[in-house]
């Protein structure tokens, strides 16, 4: 082939050009650490990338939702706890004063302590999580229950999403577990019944009252184990949510991020193969009459 | 015989052929750079012979003309390979300048529309808590205006693509008519002895530079007359004659430009189709109502699809006032434009007491069951069939592998080109080494015959020394 002047200027400009693509894209991938930056790097990845991404996420604000709810859940526990151990104190002055060694002013004397578990109880039942309370259902901007024992909550259990569809309770019904609402025992009424008794020196209430707090107990009792199974159950899903995240983020990584030793040794063939296309470039521009001892 | 004065006119035929062999190569030299020069060559020929005596004797040398060198097989593969390269490589810079739809932009549509998700989803798990509100809103705002801005910049690249092809229909009606007017000048300069190299180097970076924006294709006829035309058969230059390309507003496609011609013959103007148009700026035009509005149109679609669905969830929830839940997004009545018009229902910009999250009218503020049918929506088949995520991967990646398959293309043409040009520059280009060889060559008969006239002198002064 006759070579001409401007062959081999244009074969220079082209395999200089070419070969200072190949170093510039090897720099950007080695100092970017990504190896898909625009769609058309790779279509099939990007593709993957956004719904890994997406469900990532999605995972992510699972993971976020459902440890707020069980932290949410443990605080709900720690109140009905409360309740519970006032509901025994309760149970233990029914059984001490409905015993005949007690007379009338012991039990007016005990009457206040009775009150003072239904107060503790009531506040127990107030307990916020941030600036919501836990046990009023839907209605969880105000105390459920008032001074005096009163709900004002109603009877949704809040849910919230474990998965596509997948609706979790993240909280406990407190008209039932509490009001007995559905055949249950009320336990606030009980307690008011109690202290009333005491005040009345009556006994025979006194002694009912015994099995009517046995009752209450072991409805607040269920009333925590909803809570403990649900808290159970959303940390299940956080568990799953946050393998689901880890997983999509190792996928992403996978597709998206460039393999930091191929990047840095394409880079260094890459100035290699420039370095040999300027230096064979000027040695073909040596060989010229104009210059004929090179 | 002859006799030594008819030596001495010999010589002088001799040193003025070598003078324009010399001045061919300087002319070479000095076009060694120039693009689309042809190398000349000045062919000598022996002048007409003498019979003296029966014997036959030279007459000399002159330089019968001086031709251009070129290789018309490869020249003839050109046009359709210039045209191509120019078309994908137009076609690859338009897509991959384009950033709305990356991966990795934190502020795109996929990572705008998974905050909204996240924002909804912890919304539902304390739905009356106000700060939880205002991020879902704003959340709903940062969607809305990623739909914005990636419509924006989808337009932007397509207007971007008119501005170039309005600019280049001038570039193009220039060289068209710069050809006929070539076409009419070579044929009067060809009816000499000499043929008119300049001009044809001329005609032929005119046609270059045309055949690389518009891809037409080029026909030479028996005249020399050389006539280009697009891909429907519409001549852009024929003959003496050339065609004007103009542009209009398409309405019916968004105000973005379409072509248009006027004949030479002064009809028209008539519409010129995206697919009759090659080269460069066919490129641009594929790129700006392929891929791009593709995906323009496809983002529509799914602002569109989101924005219906999300409303019907949320116009059939409640606010936390309990009065009927609004929609969410204010949308208009088709996917057309939809991107671009999307926003977020001002009322709940300005009261998020009044983003609906409540199923029933007089349930508590904590009731997120409306919301949980909102947040249903990422699950939900949007009118593709694929959920919204999966809608946007899949476009994305469509868009991608245009993008990819462009940019393969581009340097596939790329190289057939450079395999073609580098052929031609083989035939038609200057050799500075085989340059100066010619020009030691012509030195040495130069020198020759200047020895040749010493010689001739001496004899004749020999002679006329031994005149009485």
């Amino acid at each position: 082939m006759r070579i001409t002047d401007s062959m081999l200027y244009t074969n220079a400009n082209s395999s200089i050009g070419a070969a200072r693509t190949a170093v510039s894209t090897a720099t950007e991938q080695t100092s970017s650490g990504m190896r898909v930056v625009q769609p058309g790097d790779d279509p099939a990845a990007t593709a993957s990338i956004l719904t890994d991404t997406a469900a990532g996420k999605y995972a992510d604000a699972i993971v976020k939702s459902t440890t707020a709810a069980q932290s949410e859940l443990a605080i709900a526990d720690g109140a009905l706890g409360t309740v519970t151990s006032s509901l025994a104190t309760a149970s233990q002055l029914a059984v001490q004063f409905a015993n005949d060694s007690n007379n009338a002013t012991d039990r007016a004397n005990a009457a206040p302590n009775v009150q003072a578990l239904i107060q503790q109880i009531i506040a127990a039942l107030n307990t916020k999580s941030g600036d919501r309370y836990l046990f009023g259902g839907s209605q969880d901007q105000s105390s459920p229950f008032d001074a005096a024992g009163n709900y004002a909550g109603d009877s949704q259990v809040r849910t919230i999403e474990v998965a596509p569809g997948v609706q979790q309770a993240a909280s406990v019904r407190a008209d039932v577990g509490i009001k007995g609402v559905g055949g249950g025992v009320d336990v606030i009424a009980t307690l008011n019944a109690l202290q009333t008794a005491l005040a009345n020196n009556d006994t025979t209430t006194i002694q009912n009252s015994i099995d009517a707090l046995k009752a209450a107990t072991n409805q607040v009792s269920l009333l925590r184990t909803q809570a403990g199974a649900n808290e159970n159950a959303l940390a299940a899903a956080e568990s799953v949510a946050q393998a689901t995240s880890n997983s999509e983020t190792k996928q992403v990584s996978n597709l998206q991020d460039a393999d930091i030793v191929a990047t840095a040794t394409k880079l260094q063939m890459a100035q290699t193969a420039l370095q040999a296309a300027i230096s064979a470039s000027t040695q073909s521009f040596k060989f010229t009459l104009l210059n004929p001892n090179g | 015989m002859a006799d030594l004065f008819s030596v001495l006119s010999t010589s002088a035929t001799a040193l003025n052929a070598q003078q324009s062999v010399t001045s061919v190569i300087s002319n070479n030299l000095a076009n060694v750079d120039t693009p689309g020069y042809s190398r000349q060559t000045a062919n000598l020929q022996s002048s007409s012979l003498d019979m003296l005596g029966g014997v036959v004797l030279g007459g000399g040398v002159t330089v019968s003309n001086v031709t251009q060198t070129r290789d018309r097989f490869v020249e003839a593969q050109l046009p359709s390979s210039q045209g191509a390269a120019a078309f994908s490589q137009a076609q690859s810079n338009s897509l991959t300048a384009v950033d709305a739809l990356n991966a990795s932009n934190s502020s795109g549509i996929s990572s705008a529309l998974a905050a909204f998700w996240t924002s909804m989803q912890s919304l539902s798990q304390d739905a009356g808590n106000a700060s939880l509100r205002t991020g879902a809103v704003t959340a709903t705002q940062a969607l809305a205006s990623s739909f914005n801005s990636t419509s924006s910049s989808l337009d932007a690249a397509r207007s971007g693509l008119d501005t170039q092809i309005i600019g280049s229909l001038t570039q193009v009606n220039t060289l068209s008519q710069q050809i006929a007017t070539l076409n009419t000048q070579i044929r009067g300069a060809s009816a000499g002895a000499q043929p008119p190299n300049d001009l044809l180097d001329a005609r032929q970076n005119a046609q270059d530079a045309l055949v690389a924006l518009t891809g037409a294709q080029v026909v030479r006829d028996a005249q020399g007359d050389v006539s280009l035309s697009l891909g429907t058969g519409l001549a852009l230059v024929s003959g003496e004659s050339a065609a004007k390309l103009s542009t209009s507003p398409d309405v019916s496609n968004g105000n973005h430009v379409a072509v248009f011609a006027t004949l030479a013959d002064g009809t028209g103007p008539v519409s010129v189709s995206n697919a009759a148009i090659g080269g460069q700026i066919g490129g641009w035009l594929s790129a700006r109502d392929g891929a791009l509005k593709t995906a323009a149109t496809a983002i529509d679609q799914l602002a569109y699809d989101v924005a219906r669905a999300v409303n019907t969830a949320t116009t059939s929830s409640f606010a936390l006032n309990g009065s009927a839940g609004q929609a969410l997004f204010t949308i208009g009545s088709s996917a057309a434009g939809a991107a671009g018009s999307i926003s977020v229902n001002n009322a709940i910009v300005n009261d998020e007491s009044l983003l609906p999250t409540k199923g029933t009218s007089t349930a508590g503020a904590g009731d997120a069951t409306g919301l949980a049918n909102l947040i249903n929506v990422q699950s939900q088949a949007m009118s593709g069939g694929q959920t919204a995520a999966t809608t946007l991967a899949t476009l994305t990646s469509q868009f991608g592998s245009e993008t990819q398959q462009a940019t393969a293309n581009a340097a596939a043409d790329q190289a057939s080109l450079t395999h073609l040009t580098t052929l031609r520059a083989s035939a038609s280009g200057v050799s500075t080494n085989e340059e100066l060889v010619n020009m030691q060559r012509a030195q040495s008969a130069y020198q020759a015959m200047s020895r040749v006239i010493t010689t001739t002198q001496a004899m004749l002064t020999a002679l006329m020394a031994i005149a009485p």
